[in-house]
Parts: structure tokens; C-alpha cells; sequence
């Protein structure tokens, strides 16, 4: 069962929160931005990042770019410490393991284009969503922080600005909210009380009813039904 | 010439050049002809998946002379590529919406000293991992085209810690732990 949290401030101020919470992952969305032709897959782990962060990095990365037909930043898709440090302070102080996502180019106007679709961020959310579930199937708070937004010293940063309009902030944010979503709408899902008609292992009939409905088989009548 | 004399020819007026500079950038006098700059660029036909965002190219400028070299390069690398060096694949964060960046510069112990006016706005993409490194990248090439500058501390306003947060970089020893002493008033 999951829970979301999304965290404000400072970057530090929003894993030192995290910590506080117990969150089990943490997950910082930006996107990347360089010339017109970038074309790769990005993760940024910390520099003191647990071998999870790291699959669970690559692992998303390498989703992202097969989902797109891109490729990952060479050679696993994970920058350890971020290029050149930056990105480092950004999850290198939790405590749980920590992803900063740069999933696209921005700069690119086809993956610019892809960022602005509501099919671009639903496949984008999936994939961050289906990640979680595979590195975390415990379940537990996960920390979502949107790159550049909510910063207490910088308040009007939204990061990089989209070939063809749009900033970044706003997207990842959307990428975001809909990941967080499938996490916890699945949940509702998986927890309501479901009748269904199996053949072997096919399903041929689902239908949620109440938790406490008696489902009862009449031989009679050939029925399965729910008295009043 | 001989060999090691050709050498010691060579070293010597290289450091003649190496202090003419560093003269050059506190000297505000004014100076007569033209000065040659190297600025280096990303390059998207040189790089085109931009793997290594720190591979910078050099294209070359002529400016009116002036005293204060690094200054000039600084200027000229902060308005960004020209069209026709654009239409050849170079390209930057910087832009002529940037080209007001420059607060100040000064040389000291082989560092670079460079001060901007917090355009931040202006710099979109300077932040991301790939664009970060570019910035980076092409100011510090830029200015070891002279001798002498092994490497560069920034601020915004005279403040690191303003610069080096907006770039999500810690304060540290690689920046001098963001100290903004060298950047004061009174230096």
C-alpha cells in the first residue's frame, strides 16, 4: 500500500522532511535541457547512493528510453554524484533511496513535444509508477519533489523553458501528480472487493461489489447473485 | 635555434603572455587595434547527442583592443554564438539576452574570480545536468585560451552561495565553500 507525499523548500529542507516522515523512496522529477539533437536518458543518484538507488535508476532510465526510442546516458543510464556534483545535493541526504529524473530533453522539440502530451506524461508515469512498485513492492511513503518548483529562495524558478513553450517545472509536476495517482488509485483498486469469473487462468468477468455483499450460488436457478 | 633554446624562447613568451593578461584584466586603460579571443561553444553537429556535455569547440572573435582581456571574453562568450556560427553548430545557454551578465572579473592565483548579475531568468536550461556542464564548460575554456587560470569560482551579485545553489551545487572545497571574501568590496 502506498502513500504520496509531495515536499516543498529547499532541497535539503524537502529531504530532511522525508527523513522525518520515513519515507521508504524519493524521487526529485526534472528534465534535461542541452542542444536540439540531445537524445539520452538521465538518472542522478547521490554521491553515497545505496546499490537500489542505482538499479532502480538505471532501471527507470532504461524504460524511458525504450519506451521513446532513445537512448541512456552511457553507460547504465545512472550519473553516481550527478555530472560533475551537480545534482548530488539533491538526494544525497536521505536516507531512503534517492532517483533525480531528467527523463527527456527539453530542448529537443520532438521530446519537447512529448513532454507537453498528456499521452507523453501518462507513459512517463507509468513507467516512474511501475518502477516503484518493482523496487518498492513493500509499499510505504514515497517523497515526490518537482525540480525548481517550491523553492523558498528562488520562488519563481520553473527550470529550463520547453522548445516551443512551456517550462519544465510544470511538467514534471504533471508527470508527478499522475505517477502518484496510479499508486494509490491501484491500491484502492486492489483493495476493493472484486467478483470475478475465471476459465483456467483467463478472466472472463470482473465486477467490483461491496465488502460485506453475500455472494451466493443458486444450483436452481444457474445463478450466482447477491440477495437483497 | 636550438631545441632548448626554442624552448626556453617559447616558455618565456608565453609567460610574458600569461602576465600580459592577467595585466590585461585590471588594467582598465585604453589600448589601440584589435584582439583576437577564442570562445568555445557546445557543437551540435561535433556532438550531436550531447553525451559528454563538457566537449566544447573554439570559434575565434576580433574585439577593440582593450586592457582587460578575460573581461572582453567573458563579454563576448555571454551574448552567445553568431548566427553564422549558430547555422555551424555552435550553440550555448548564453544569448543577447545575456550578454548584460558580467559584473566583474579579476584574476588571482590562478583562479577566476567572475561575478554576474543575477540573469538566472535569462539562462534557461543552465541548470539541468547537460546544460550546467555546458555553462561551466565553455566559461572555463574560454578563459584558460590565456595561461594562468586553472579554474573558476562564480557568483551572482557578488554572492557564490546564490550561484552555486541556483546551479544545485553544494558548497564545498571545490568552490571554496561558497566564501564571497574574494568577491567583497574591499579586495
Amino acid at each position: 500500500m502506498y502513500t504520496v507525499k509531495f515536499y516543498k523548500g529547499e532541497y535539503l529542507e524537502r529531504q530532511s522532511a522525508a527523513n522525518t516522515d520515513k519515507a521508504v523512496a524519493y524521487v526529485e522529477h526534472h528534465f534535461n535541457s542541452a542542444g536540439p539533437t540531445a537524445n539520452y536518458a538521465l538518472v542522478v543518484v547521490g554521491s553515497n547512493a545505496s546499490q537500489t538507488s542505482v538499479n532502480w535508476g538505471s532501471w527507470y532510465a532504461k524504460a524511458v528510453a525504450e519506451q521513446f526510442g532513445t537512448q541512456v546516458y552511457r553507460p547504465d543510464g545512472v550519473a553516481r554524484g550527478g555530472l560533475d556534483g551537480r545534482g548530488d545535493g539533491n538526494v544525497k541526504h536521505t536516507t531512503m533511496p534517492a532517483v533525480l529524473l531528467e527523463p527527456l530533453f527539453v530542448s529537443n522539440p520532438q521530446q519537447a513535444e512529448i513532454v507537453r502530451s498528456a499521452a507523453g506524461q501518462a507513459a512517463l508515469a507509468r513507467i516512474l509508477a511501475e518502477s516503484i512498485r518493482r523496487f518498492f513492492p513493500q509499499g510505504g511513503l514515497i517523497a515526490f519533489s518537482v525540480g525548481h518548483k517550491y523553492k523558498t529562495g528562488r520562488p519563481n524558478d520553473r527550470g529550463a523553458a520547453l522548445a516551443g513553450g512551456g517550462a519544465e517545472a510544470d511538467y514534471a509536476e504533471k508527470v508527478l501528480q499522475q505517477a502518484a495517482a496510479l499508486l494509490t488509485e491501484a491500491q484502492r483498486e486492489t483493495q476493493a472487493r472484486k467478483l470475478r469469473v475465471m476459465q483456467g487462468d483467463r478472466l472472463l468477468f470482473e465486477t467490483p461489489v461491496d465488502e460485506d455483499a453475500v455472494v451466493v450460488w443458486s444450483s436452481d436457478r444457474q445463478l450466482l447473485y447477491i440477495p437483497d | 635555434m636550438r631545441g632548448p633554446l626554442r624552448l626556453v624562447v617559447a616558455y618565456a613568451l608565453s609567460l610574458a603572455f600569461a602576465l600580459q593578461a592577467i595585466a590585461f584584466a585590471v588594467d582598465e586603460r585604453p589600448a589601440t587595434g584589435t584582439l583576437r579571443l577564442q570562445l568555445w561553444f557546445s557543437n551540435d553537429r561535433l556532438n550531436p547527442d550531447a553525451m559528454d556535455c563538457r566537449a566544447v569547440f573554439p570559434v575565434e572573435r576580433r574585439v577593440p583592443m582593450t586592457r582587460g582581456v578575460a573581461a572582453a571574453t567573458l563579454r563576448a562568450l555571454f551574448a552567445g554564438s553568431t548566427p553564422a556560427e549558430a547555422a555551424a553548430g555552435y550553440r550555448s545557454v548564453f544569448s543577447p539576452a545575456s550578454a548584460g551578465l558580467l559584473k566583474g572579473v579579476h584574476i588571482r592565483n590562478g583562479t577566476a574570480y567572475v561575478d554576474m548579475h543575477d540573469l538566472s531568468q535569462g539562462l534557461s536550461g543552465a541548470t539541468s545536468s547537460c546544460g550546467a556542464a555546458e555553462f561551466q564548460a565553455q566559461v572555463l575554456r574560454s578563459l584558460q585560451s590565456y595561461p594562468g587560470i586553472e579554474r573558476v569560482i562564480y557568483a551572482f551579485e557578488g554572492k557564490p552561495r546564490s550561484f552555486y545553489e541556483w546551479m544545485n551545487e553544494s558548497c564545498g572545497p571545490v568552490n571554496d565553500n561558497c566564501d564571497s571574501g574574494p568577491f567583497g568590496a574591499g579586495r
